[in-house]
């Protein structure tokens, strides 16, 4: 049984979308914590399931993956959170402790530095704007084809591309020690 | 590393961690509290049509009450430790066996003539003696080829037995712990046409659920029981389809059609927090054999609804020779793929032969 069925079904039997809950919510949850920490997480991946379910009437029932729907929907929800998570990348990248995952680490070490390329990284992620971020963590963080990163944005799949593409050079002039602040992003296209 | 290896490896200490059975009761409990049509938000209209204060706020009040309380009816179910709410309801086993019918997700094969197919499983029994009785556990992987009249293989890893509850366990069942034997799956004349394992058999099996039915019914012959009692239809029925899944590869078509014939069965039994021999967390579809005083289950993902194995508990103490609620089987069946060969079993101290 696809999530295409499964969501078909659910318009009559609305228990049956728990089945997608069960299916998606781990690497969802795993995503968001990774952009906005665990509190934030569980409230966002609540919400993602709940809006799903109010738009399943409207689901395309060809897609039979219902990955690209849901990482719209999260990434939606995580824009409402923007300031914070730009807040915990800028401390990581000052800090070198990270605000996001400081609760999963190993207790025995009571803080645990981030390596120099995280926080290399978190300084850059925090300059780019929200749609680079948002096209680059779905490829890296979340797994998803160009094609299905252009689904869940409803962008055409060269929109994707080049904004993954122009983000990578960002991260790539951080990680060779270039302050992020001073990139100038259509140089690095 | 490049820039994008340097990305995955940020935050990637974040555990994925499957969401609790409170979070998906939450979800379930607010599902159930969304209107069915959203054109139809009849409350809504009638509150804001400006009913009393007081009585909107007493209403509100009951609301939060309710779902405080868990929501509707619920049903505890084992395993909950006294969680009040339940997640995704699933119904009744027929309906797990419906979706486990219409399961995605995994690989179709299809080997050729002079290939085979390798199934690994874990299972757990139990070794009874007139002096002793416990749990004995193998890792076995087998081979069987797809064409009929050929031999095939099997290797079985002894691994740490249990002791039977109550019961010590004696010095016999260490022996070998952690060692390999392989035998011959030998192609014997005259076996019967139900125990054949090759992919030409098993893909010609029937593939309607009523076809099904009566081909499990009357398979595995042995109505009578060793102690003289007859058993039912559907009992061997039910028995007869954990014998065709446990360790072999069915083709989609004949899968979808024991599922589909099983649950046209009465009396089976729905339970969740199921798990299987590979500790693989599951919900049940449970089949109360009264001749054996055994209770079996089959055991499937609860997402996915593939199959992953299956238990066996005691019902009848006196029927069954142990106490009620006494696990005596325990399997899981971990992987299947097509293989160029069977491998050769040296006969000899380690290894032998059987009419597989």
């Amino acid at each position: 049984m696809d999530d295409a069925s499964v969501i078909e079904r659910s318009r009559d039997e609305p228990e049956y979308f728990a089945l997608l809950f069960r299916r998606h919510a781990p690497l969802l949850q795993r995503y968001v914590t990774r952009r906005l920490g665990p509190q934030a997480a569980e409230d966002v991946v609540n919400e993602v399931f709940l809006v799903a379910f109010r738009q399943r009437r409207s689901y395309d029932l060809a897609r039979t993956d219902a990955r690209p729907w849901l990482y719209g929907i999260a990434t939606n929800l995580v824009g409402r959170h923007r300031r914070g998570e730009v807040r915990a990348l800028r401390a990581l990248s000052v800090t070198g402790v990270d605000p996001v995952t400081e609760g999963f680490a190993d207790r025995s070490d009571a803080r645990v530095v981030a390596s120099a390329n995280s926080r290399r990284l978190a300084a850059a992620l925090a300059t780019l704007k929200a749609p680079f971020r948002d096209a680059l963590l779905l490829v890296a963080w979340a797994d998803l084809t160009y094609e299905e990163t252009a689904a869940a944005l409803g962008v055409p799949v060269g929109t994707v591309r080049s904004r993954v593409s122009r983000a990578r050079s960002t991260m790539r002039a951080a990680l060779g020690g270039v302050d992020p602040t001073s990139i100038d992003e259509e140089h690095y296209r | 590393m490049n820039e994008m290896q340097a990305l995955r490896d940020m935050r990637s200490e974040v555990p994925l961690d499957p969401p609790s059975r409170e979070a998906e009761a939450r979800l379930v409990a607010a599902l159930r509290d969304e209107p069915a049509r959203p054109r139809r938000r009849l409350r809504g209209v009638a509150w804001g049509a400006g009913l009393a204060t007081g009585l909107a706020a007493a209403v509100a009040v009951g609301l939060v009450l309710a779902q405080g309380g868990g929501g509707g009816p619920v049903t505890p179910r084992p395993g909950d430790n006294g969680v009040a709410a339940a997640p995704l309801k699933l119904t009744s086993a027929a309906q797990v066996l419906d979706l486990a019918a219409s399961a995605k997700g995994q690989p179709e094969l299809i080997p050729r003539p002079d290939q085979a197919i390798m199934i690994k499983s874990t299972t757990m029994y139990i070794a009874e003696s007139r002096d002793y009785r416990y749990l004995y556990r193998t890792d076995r992987a087998v081979w069987w080829p797809a064409a009929p009249n050929r031999d095939g293989a099997i290797e079985i890893t002894s691994l740490e037995p249990k002791s039977f509850p109550g019961e010590p366990l004696p010095p016999v069942a260490r022996q070998g712990i952690g060692e390999t034997s392989r035998h011959v799956a030998k192609y014997c004349p005259g076996r019967p046409e139900f125990s054949r394992t090759d992919f030409a058999y098993v893909s010609g099996l029937p593939t309607t659920p009523e076809a099904m039915l009566a081909y499990l019914r009357t398979a595995a012959g042995g109505e009578n029981t060793k102690k003289g009692g007859k058993r039912t239809l559907d009992e061997m029925a039910f028995t007869a389809a954990g014998d065709l899944i446990r360790e072999r590869y069915l083709p989609p078509a004949q899968r979808a059609a024991v599922y589909r014939a099983l649950g046209s069965l009465s009396d089976l039994r729905l339970i969740e927090g199921a798990e299987d021999a590979a500790g693989r967390k599951g919900v049940a579809v449970a089949y109360d054999d009264a001749t054996t005083g055994v209770r079996r289950e089959l055991v499937f993902d609860p997402s996915t609804f593939l199959y992953l194995g299956e238990r066996a508990f005691v019902t009848d103490a006196d029927k069954a020779g142990t106490a009620v609620g006494t696990q005596v089987a325990s399997t899981a069946l971990l992987s299947a793929e097509v293989v160029d060969t069977v491998p050769a079993v040296e006969l000899g101290p380690k290894g032998g032969e059987t009419c597989g």
